[in-house]
């Protein structure tokens, strides 16, 4: 039986639907690592001479050999809490910020360093990855290598430029956050003349400015693995996130040629696993928005009839089975 | 989901009330100059959440033992429950800080 383990934060549905799909489906054990609760547990450690096991916390509450893993699903590894302050926890006695920043980054550190040299089976995905495909200048540019149409894209804090590129676009452009912030729900806006004349709101933080595409339906892609299970969500709205309950859902086929670049892109950046968001054009034709490398995907599954919990269960099995499993 | 409220066609997640719904530019600090220009574009109020996703997270958290970690840790009937935002802040697409 495969020993799974679900890197994530507390509170996390998606690792208690997919643990429970794993173990009925299949007899899997699974293991859930909180990493916002990794400081204080006094169960992480790691030896260089071997004689002590790289132990980390489970939410089963015992420390677990990493080496005893087939594959870890590395979902939301940063600790960064769904709770305020949007950290890993730490004793509330513990107020002074310095200290607060040793014990959560050691805690950080030691976690994704005890696991880089211990853990032996599959990635899903690969942390190096991971951090990397998370970049949209990153997967921007590997849209374009594997020949997806992107809209046209400037990232800069220079108004001169910003302002040129913009009425290059007759002013149909989207601004939206390069990384963003939990602290703040940021969307994507159309830029306006207000805007644009303002310098200092430009020049204060680089942003994307991007060809707005025009159309109400947008694509939503899980792909696990080679598997790629699509959905068409119609939305009025520039942003569906914050228009679901105005929004429908419903089981779309991908053509061969969209399937074909969109593993390609997968494979461009190293994940075994994305979420990518794709927006058709009103003649039909697929638009590259964005991969998340790690991104929500229950929410299709309640709201369309489209099985996801348990093809995601599935591939962590084949994965944890998989030829990259090395034998510990 | 504690908190919630019953609109007539939606029901307004309790999970959503600081990230909100309403996006529209602001004439405020990020046109002045104040703020980054992203700034401009914040969802602001309740996020309405379809009832038919409502209703699943429901049933999962159920079935999966969600509900009975959530009284644990916050004594909350459900919790900060969610299959898009997974919390009260918002949309978490993102592994942030790997």
């Amino acid at each position: 039986m495969p020993h799974i383990a679900i890197v994530t934060v507390a509170n996390d549905i998606h690792a208690y639907t997919v643990r429970k799909e794993l173990h009925d489906r299949h007899g899997a054990t699974c293991d859930i690592v909180e990493t916002d609760q990794l400081p204080a547990s006094a169960q992480l450690s790691w030896a260089l001479d071997g004689h002590t096991a790289p132990t980390v916390p489970t939410l089963a509450g015992k420390p677990t050999d990493v080496r005893t893993w087939d594959a870890v699903w590395y979902r939301r590894p940063g600790g960064v809490s769904w709770r305020p302050p949007h950290r890993p926890a730490v004793p509330e006695d513990i107020t002074d910020e310095a200290v607060i920043d040793v014990i959560i980054g050691d805690s950080r550190a030691t976690f994704l360093g005890l696991l880089l040299d211990s853990f032996q089976g599959a990635w899903v995905s690969h942390p190096d990855c991971t951090r990397s495909a998370e970049n949209k200048i990153v997967q921007l540019r590997a849209a374009q290598r594997a020949g997806l149409r992107v809209p046209r894209t400037l990232v800069s804090q220079d108004p001169a430029t910003i302002r040129a590129f913009c009425a290059s676009l007759d002013q149909q452009v989207l601004v939206k956050t390069v990384a963003g912030s939990r602290r703040a729900p940021l969307t994507p806006g159309m830029v306006d003349a207000e805007l644009l004349a303002s310098d200092r709101a430009l020049a204060l933080s680089p942003a994307i400015y991007q060809e707005a595409v025009p159309g109400t339906c947008h694509l939503r892609v899980q792909a696990f693995g080679d598997e790629l299970i699509a959905v068409m969500i119609r939305s009025d709205a520039l942003d569906w996130r914050f228009a679901l309950a105005t929004s429908t859902v419903e089981p779309y086929t991908l053509s061969a040629d969209l399937q074909r670049r969109l593993r390609q892109v997968l494979q461009i950046l190293g994940l075994r696993m994305g979420v990518f968001d794709i927006k058709l054009t009103p003649r039909g034709e697929p638009v590259w928005l964005e991969v998340n490398p790690q991104g929500q995907f229950l929410f299709v599954e309640g709201m369309s009839d489209t099985s996801l919990a348990a093809p995601f269960a599935d591939f962590l099995v084949r994965e944890a089975n998989g030829p990259l499993r090395v034998a510990a | 989901m504690k908190n919630s409220q019953i609109l007539s066609a939606v029901v307004v997640s309790a999970a959503a009330l600081q990230a909100g719904a309403t996006v529209a530019p602001s004439t405020g600090a990020a046109v002045n100059g104040a703020l980054p220009a992203v700034f401009r574009f914040q969802a602001t109020g309740a996020r309405a959440e379809p009832e038919r996703l409502v209703a699943y997270e429901r049933a999962l958290a159920a079935d999966t033992g969600f509900t009975l970690a959530m009284r644990k840790i916050s004594g909350d009937d459900l919790g900060p429950c969610g299959t898009v935002s997974g919390s009260r802040n918002d949309w978490d697409d993102s592994a942030q800080d790997c």
